[in-house]
C-alpha cells in the first residue's frame, strides 16, 4: 500500500523487479531505484533534521546503505517501508552527532528548495519549519510520516519500532504542540 | 469532562485517529463549545499546511550533484555478498564440529592420581611407641601435678600458668588413600 502512495506518479517496472535486476548488477537499475524514492527520502530527512545540508547527507546514507545490503534484501518485502525506517534511523543518529552550536536558526531557509512561491507561503512554511524543528524528536518522527507523509498509524508504529497507543499519543501531543509553535512564531514575527 | 481532557481526543479526531464511539463523544462536546470548535478547526489547517510540505520539491540543479556524488559513492562501497543458504549450512556445520571437537577435550572423569615419585618406607618405630599408637580404651589419666611451692606475691609473674611437666610424646599416625604412604608424625608438645 506505501508503495503505491510513494511511487503512485512513477511509470515503470515495479520496485521488485528494478531491485531483482539492480542485484543482478545492473547498475542503471539502482539508478532509476534512486530516482523513484530520492524525494520522499530527501523530504522527510529533511523534515526530520531541518537542514537541506543534513537531508543530503541523511539521504545518500540510505541509499548507500541500499545498495550494500542488496543482496540480503527480500525481494517479497516492500521497499518504501524499509527506506522509511533507515531514514529515520540514519536521521537519528545525524541528530545526535549535532551539538548544542548546531542548533538551527528558525529563520534559515531551505537554500535549494522551491519553485517559486508567493512571500506568504514561503514565510508560512519557514514558520512550520521552524516549530517542526522544536518538536521533541519522537514526536518529530512520528507527526512527519502521519501527517506530512500520510502513513497510517500502525504503519508508523512499525516503522518507529513503537505500538499504536504511543504513536497516537506522539501525533496527538505534536498536532497541539505544532499548533502553539506556530501561533507564537507569528506573533513574534508581527 | 473538561475542554483540557479533550484537547488530546481533538487532536486526534482531526486526524480520524478516534474510534467511532470517541469521536462520537468528541463530535458532541464540539457541538456544545465554542472554544473547542475553534481548536478543532486551528488542528485541522494546521494539519492541511503540514500535508502540504509533502508537496515541497528539490530543485534538480541541486539534486544533479547530490545524484552524482551518491552515485560516486555508490561505486566506492563494496555491495555485501548475500548469505545465501550454502553458507548457512557451512557456519553450520563449522559450529557442529567446533562443539563436538570442545566436548571431547572436556574430561570426563577426575584425572588420575600423578605418578608415584618416590616410594617412602616408614621408619622402624619402637615398639613402646607403637603401644601409644594402639587407641587406649580410656583416655589416659593427666599427669600428676606436684603441689606448687608458695611464692613471693610481688612479682607481675603472679599471673602465669603454672609451667606443666613434659607431656609423654604422642605419635600419630596418618594414613592416606594410597596404601603404600603412610605418615607418622611424633609430637613432642611442650604442654599444649
Amino acid at each position: 500500500m506505501i508503495e503505491s502512495m510513494m511511487a503512485a506518479d512513477e511509470s515503470g517496472p515495479d520496485s521488485a523487479g528494478l531491485l531483482r535486476e539492480a542485484k543482478a548488477g545492473d547498475r542503471a537499475a539502482f539508478e532509476r531505484v534512486i530516482l523513484r524514492y530520492e524525494r520522499r527520502v530527501l523530504l522527510t530527512a529533511l523534515r526530520l533534521l531541518g537542514r537541506w545540508e543534513d537531508a543530503q547527507d541523511a539521504a545518500q546514507e540510505v541509499f548507500v546503505r541500499l545498495h550494500r545490503y542488496l543482496e540480503r534484501f527480500d525481494d517479497s518485502l516492500e521497499l518504501a517501508p524499509w527506506l522509511y525506517r533507515m531514514t529515520v534511523n540514519v536521521c537519528r543518529d545525524l541528530g545526535r552527532k549535532r551539538t548544542a552550536h548546531d542548533e538551527l536558526d528558525p529563520n534559515a531557509a531551505d537554500p535549494a528548495w522551491g519553485p517559486e512561491r508567493s512571500a506568504r507561503s514561503a514565510e508560512e512554511r519557514r514558520i512550520l519549519q521552524a516549530a517542526l524543528r522544536r518538536l521533541p524528536r519522537k514526536e518529530r518522527a512520528a507527526l512527519v510520516l502521519r501527517d506530512i507523509e500520510g502513513l497510517p498509524t500502525r504503519e508508523v508504529a512499525r516503522i518507529l519500532g513503537s505500538s499504536e497507543a504511543t504513536v497516537r499519543s506522539q501525533v496527538s501531543g505534536a498536532r497541539l504542540r505544532i499548533l502553539k509553535l506556530t501561533e507564537r512564531f507569528r506573533r513574534e514575527r508581527t | 469532562m473538561s475542554c483540557d481532557a479533550f484537547e488530546k481526543l481533538i487532536a486526534l479526531d482531526a486526524g480520524d485517529d478516534l474510534a467511532p464511539a470517541e469521536a462520537a463523544r468528541v463530535r458532541a462536546h464540539l457541538d456544545a463549545c465554542a472554544g473547542c470548535r475553534e481548536l478543532a478547526r486551528n488542528v485541522a489547517e494546521s494539519r492541511v499546511a503540514l500535508k502540504a510540505l509533502s508537496e515541497d520539491a528539490p530543485d534538480e540543479d541541486a539534486l544533479a550533484p547530490w545524484r552524482r556524488n551518491l552515485m560516486a559513492r555508490i561505486e566506492a562501497a563494496p555491495r555485501r555478498p548475500a548469505l545465501g543458504w550454502r553458507w548457512t549450512w557451512a557456519a553450520a556445520v563449522a559450529m557442529a564440529l567446533l562443539a563436538l571437537l570442545v566436548i571431547r577435550t572436556i574430561p570426563r572423569h577426575a584425572p588420575p592420581p600423578p605418578a608415584l615419585l618416590a616410594r617412602v618406607t616408614p621408619p622402624a618405630i619402637p615398639p613402646a611407641l607403637l603401644a601409644l599408637v594402639a587407641p587406649p580404651a580410656i583416655l589416659p589419666a593427666p599427669p600428676s601435678v606436684e603441689p606448687r611451692p608458695a611464692r613471693p606475691a610481688h612479682s607481675h609473674a603472679r599471673h602465669r600458668p603454672a609451667p606443666t611437666p613434659a607431656p609423654e610424646p604422642l605419635l600419630v599416625k596418618l594414613e592416606t588413600s594410597d596404601p603404600n604412604v603412610v605418615i607418622y608424625w611424633i609430637l613432642e608438645g611442650k604442654g599444649n
